[in-house]
């Protein structure tokens, strides 16, 4: 089995964003690999270590430093990885789900993987619309928001996460998309050898435009803004002060 | 961004271990012996509660006292004993005091008001930040007045880099505020979650940064402080703190490390350089000291330099404790029992935890990437992770800050911080380890009950040597007589300091007959009779029974 991993950079999630001229201000800010697309590439890698998969493929999309991101992938265990090339913003101010998506489809048809494992979504734009129509596009079958992923015979069965509790969802056969929530797993630390190795791996290169999809953006952006800062919390000097509190301000007890 | 984004949360600590104490010598009847320099000072009584309760508007809450009735009128003062023990009781349980009066004043004005009585009334004060001190210096000896800075912690301003902010604000709290400015408060330790900027100046404190940003002395800019008559004294704090002043003698660096024998700090000024925009960490594991100390001398010369933040060592066997008693929230980065590859049968020892902090990420992973080949290639380390977000580089302090918690949940800690040259570092442990194995016969211990577990500030030449009695939680006297002349002996004839960070408090201060000239002492004496004419502030502590010198 070949599986095809999305490896997408964004602003690290302990950062606090700040916005300037109507967009989150990436400037001299920490980047990261999307966490959700960290637990795709462990899942992918014990896929791997299991000798259910043979080959798996890194793919990113988005300016040159994304080979480093890459690099994270290629030590967590990737075998090679692939970078489509734009100096586009990819948090939804100028690339968006759906080129990003078309981009997919295209390499996914270049390289023909079993499985695609992408993060249920990007903590930037928190979309969570690549996977689904990417699915669409390759009419291939997804499950969103695994939590958990077993190979079954040329299937897959996926336990996946919903408002109500787990639903288990079996795939007869590949093709097929799965993106990847938190409790999927717990990603590894990118070990010293593994890093060593990671840097002879092979990264192909691709410029986002030779792939001939429409890349231009299908909404527009109206405002960006900071959440409102939390209002400030109060000390209380006794439990009888905070019940009161309870009872009279927030009326939450009687 | 920044790792001071993490929650430490010490406090939780503090309240899950057994307690215990009983030093006899902490019930002694105050005036006779515990203040060594003025004999004449006294107890507070009912009477003097009730005035240092006028002098803080009768706020509810600013006098905690067991000495007064309540008579119901006036404030809800009057509390349990028990209610006390908080500030009677420091961080490593090995201190109790028995004061029955503690005062949290909230202005500087109030604290004048309150070491102006109590200069005047030769009533004796100890000065308490976030009680996290190691040596005891933070809680009374017998029923001193404690004076807690707690209810003093407003932000009061940043800029230019330059921070303002009360004694008593958490060290946290500062550091969440700087990096919202884009600031670094360039000291930082375990205890971060409870101890106070006021406590931090006051013993010096060093941590993990002080190879980097320097000492506290170094930026510590100006400091408000009420010395022991009451005086409110502005040593380059207002109007405005300056990074360069050549005005007068430079007093506030006497303060600086003081422990509260000269008065209380009210307001701090502190340098807190720009807030690195690249972050870096790795952990490393070695199977020597020596490579340990290999592996620091390239990243300080040679391949990080300018880039290298912190060089933190930390040996398996504390590592073990770590994984013992914390085994669900900390995840240990490396396996600590493996074996190393490129050195046959040769286990990891030692673990290594480096920061980077610089300007420009690309840079900054090159040299670390270039170090990392280079020390790999040499066979330095058997085994290592290297951080891929700022998450991670958390998870690697989070282990490296409960290093402390994980022995004090094992036993009893004889705890030593001294500094010496580093490539001492590994006869030192092995003497001590030795003299270990050939115990008194007196005492209630062998070799085996023992744990001697090493970590600590390695590239400042401080390391932390722990001597832990597993699954004993009380001090045993004997032990202790035996262990800190080993250790005294083997720091002294190596010319070490043996307190490299944590100060003197009521622990090592006998020791400053036996390291410092008489004349030195006296005139340290002299320079606190001038602030402090009674002794009032801190008696008893810092330092050394005059009688015994
Ligand atoms: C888990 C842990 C890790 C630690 N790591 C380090 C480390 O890496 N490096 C290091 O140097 N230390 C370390 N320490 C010890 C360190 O000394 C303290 O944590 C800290 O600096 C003390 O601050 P505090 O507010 O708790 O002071 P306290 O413990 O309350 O007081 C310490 C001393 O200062 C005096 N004092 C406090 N506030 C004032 C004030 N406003 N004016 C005058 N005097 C005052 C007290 O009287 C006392 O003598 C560690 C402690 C713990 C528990």
């Amino acid at each position: 089995m070949k599986v095809l991993v999305g490896v997408k950079r964004v602003v690290d999630y302990a950062v606090k964003v700040q916005v300037q001229k109507g967009a989150v201000n990436l400037n001299n800010v920490k980047m990261s690999l999307n966490p959700f697309c960290e637990i795709a590439v462990e899942e992918a890698v014990r896929l791997k270590e299991k000798k259910a998969a043979d080959e798996v493929v890194a793919l990113s999309i988005g300016p040159k430093q994304c080979t480093e991101t890459l690099r994270t992938a290629l030590a967590m265990g990737c075998d090679r990885a692939i970078h489509v090339t734009t100096d586009m913003r990819t948090d939804y101010m100028e690339l968006q789900p759906y080129a990003i998506a078309k981009m997919f489809q295209k390499i996914v048809e270049q390289e023909n993987p079993d499985l695609i494992l992408l993060g249920k979504q990007g903590i930037d734009s928190d979309c969570g619309q690549t996977g689904p129509m990417l699915s669409g596009f390759l009419g291939v079958p997804q499950v969103t928001f695994a939590s958990n992923l077993e190979v079954d015979g040329n299937g897959i069965t996926v336990e996946r996460e919903t408002d109500n509790g787990t639903e288990t969802i079996k795939i007869p056969s590949l093709p097929a998309v799965i993106t990847c929530d938190l409790r999927l797993n717990e990603p590894r630390y990118a070990t010293l050898p593994n890093i060593m190795k990671a840097k002879k791996k092979k990264v192909d290169s691709i410029k986002a435009e030779d792939l001939g999809v429409d890349m231009t953006p299908h909404n527009e952006v109206v405002e960006v803004f900071e959440p409102p800062p939390r209002k400030e919390g109060v000390m209380v000097g006794s439990v009888d002060e905070l019940l009161d509190k309870l009872r009279n301000e927030a009326a939450v007890i009687a | 961004m920044c790792r001071v984004l993490t929650t430490q949360t010490v406090c939780s600590i503090i309240v899950t271990r057994p307690s215990l104490f009983g030093r006899s010598s902490f019930k002694r009847p105050i005036s006779s012996t515990v203040v060594s320099n003025s004999s004449e000072l006294g107890s507070p009584t009912a009477n003097d509660a009730r005035q240092l309760l006028l002098r803080m508007n009768s706020r509810p809450g600013s006098v905690l006292t067991t000495l007064m009735q309540d008579n119901g009128t006036t404030t809800a003062t009057t509390i349990s004993s028990q209610s006390l023990d908080k500030y009677n009781i420091d961080w490593t349980k090995k201190y109790r005091g028995q004061s029955s009066l503690v005062v949290r004043p909230n202005s500087t004005q109030e604290v004048a008001a309150i070491l102006r009585y109590c200069y005047e009334h030769r009533l004796p004060v100890v000065p308490q930040g976030g009680n996290t001190g190691l040596v005891g210096g933070s809680v009374p000896l017998d029923r001193e007045i404690v004076v807690s800075l707690e209810k003093m912690n407003t932000i009061h301003n940043l800029q230019d880099n330059i921070l303002q902010a009360d004694a008593g604000c958490i060290l946290q709290d500062l550091q969440d505020n700087a990096c919202q400015h884009r600031c670094l408060v360039p000291v930082d330790l375990g205890a971060k979650g409870t101890c106070q900027i006021g406590g931090n100046i006051s013993t010096n404190a060093g941590g993990v940064y002080y190879f980097r940003y320097g000492s506290l002395h170094a930026n510590c800019l100006g400091l408000e402080v009420v010395d022991g008559t009451g005086q409110i004294l502005n040593l380059s704090y207002s109007p405005r703190p300056h990074l360069k002043d050549n005005t007068g003698y430079d007093l506030k660096h006497l303060f600086i490390g003081a422990e509260g024998t000269l008065g209380i700090i009210t307001k701090v000024a502190l340098w807190c350089p720009p807030l690195p925009t690249s972050v870096g960490a790795v952990w490393v594991t070695c199977s020597s000291l020596q490579d340990v100390l290999g592996i620091l001398a390239l990243a300080k010369t040679q391949y990080l330099t300018e880039i290298l933040a912190a060089f933190e060592f930390m040996d398996h066997k504390v590592l073990r404790l770590v994984r013992a008693t914390h085994a669900t929230s900390v995840k240990l980065p490396v396996d600590i029992d493996c074996e190393g590859n490129h050195r046959g049968n040769d286990h990891a020892k030692y673990s290594i935890l480096i920061e980077t902090h610089g300007s420009n990420e690309e840079h900054d992973q090159d040299k670390l990437s270039a170090f990392l080949e280079h020390i790999m290639e040499r066979n330095l380390v058997v085994d290592g992770v290297v951080a891929q977000n700022v998450g991670q580089v958390e998870e690697f302090w989070k282990v490296r800050d409960i290093c402390n918690p994980s022995a004090a949940a094992t036993g009893f800690v004889y705890k030593y911080d001294v500094s010496l040259p580093v490539d001492d570092f590994d006869n030192f442990i092995a003497e001590i380890k030795s003299k270990l194995n050939s115990l008194p016969l007196n005492t209630q211990y062998t070799a085996d009950d023992l744990q001697c577990v090493n970590w600590g500030h390695i590239i400042d030449g401080n390391l932390h040597c722990n001597i832990v009695s597993v699954g004993k939680f009380d001090r045993d006297p004997l032990l202790t007589e035996y262990v800190e002349k080993c250790i005294l002996q083997a720091v002294t004839k190596r010319n070490g300091s043996i307190s490299a960070e944590h100060g003197l408090g009521q622990y090592k201060n006998k020791y400053m007959n036996q390291i410092k000239d008489r004349t030195t002492l006296q005139t340290m004496r002299r320079m606190k009779k001038l602030f402090d004419p009674a002794g009032i502030m801190n008696p008893g502590k810092y330092l050394p029974n005059e009688k015994e010198n």
